[in-house]
């Protein structure tokens, strides 16, 4: 039987999101938790490489979670940006708003 | 009243049996993942061998810190299963020193 795992996320502007592993092939080397790239480009090695998984259920689950991981990290990653750029437009509004204010008040 | 943790993700694992998703709870919860109490919170159930874990969180940076790292933890607990599960324990000697494992 294999062992999939799975995840759900909800937020205020999101009620409900599901992720699902996939069909893969999965491996225990994630995207997302290896040294950057600009490393392994310098020719840098990761002495913290996890070990491949064997071909058993509890193997295989390892594997898989690895991509859920990868999927999960990519999403909230995105997800921050967005909270990063909503802050700052909302910062930009209020620098609108005062500024005009001001403006106002001088005429 | 208004929800001070509104970002949630709930992980569902699946394990072999009940007492490898027990051992993987007992492994994870006693290790507080980060101090802010007021911005996160994490709870563990177990439902036959399903291990779900529930992270609420202030935000989604919080959510995706606590989550990687719990899968990080989870990933190391999945191996030492999958190595030594089954296997019995064995005297072996370093440098005079006796352990068993």
């Amino acid at each position: 039987m294999a062992l999939i795992p799975t995840a759900t996320y909800q937020a205020p502007d999101i009620p409900h999101r599901e992720f699902h592993p996939g069909d893969g092939p999965h491996t225990t080397s994630g995207t997302t938790t290896q040294i950057s790239d600009h490393v392994i480009n310098a020719g840098g090695e990761d002495r913290d490489k996890p070990t491949p998984h064997k071909d058993t259920p509890m193997g295989n689950l390892r594997a898989q979670l690895t991509t859920l991981q990868d999927q999960l990290n990519v999403f909230l990653t995105e997800r921050m940006k967005l909270d990063k750029q909503g802050k700052s437009n909302e910062q930009e509004l209020e620098r609108k708003i005062l500024d005009e204010a001001e403006d106002e008040e001088e005429d | 009243m208004t929800d001070k943790l509104p970002y949630k993700v709930t992980l569902s694992i699946p394990f072999e049996t009940h007492e490898q998703a027990t051992i993987a709870k007992n492994t994870l919860s006693p290790d507080p993942i980060v101090k802010s109490v007021d911005e996160f919170n994490i709870e563990y159930e177990i439902n036959d061998n399903i291990l779900q874990i529930l992270f609420s969180g202030a935000s989604n940076r919080i959510i995706r810190v606590t989550i990687s790292n719990t899968i990080d933890n989870l990933k190391t607990i999945l191996e030492c299963i999958d190595e030594f599960e089954g296997k019995q324990d064995h005297l072996f000697e370093i440098d005079g020193e006796k352990f068993t494992g």
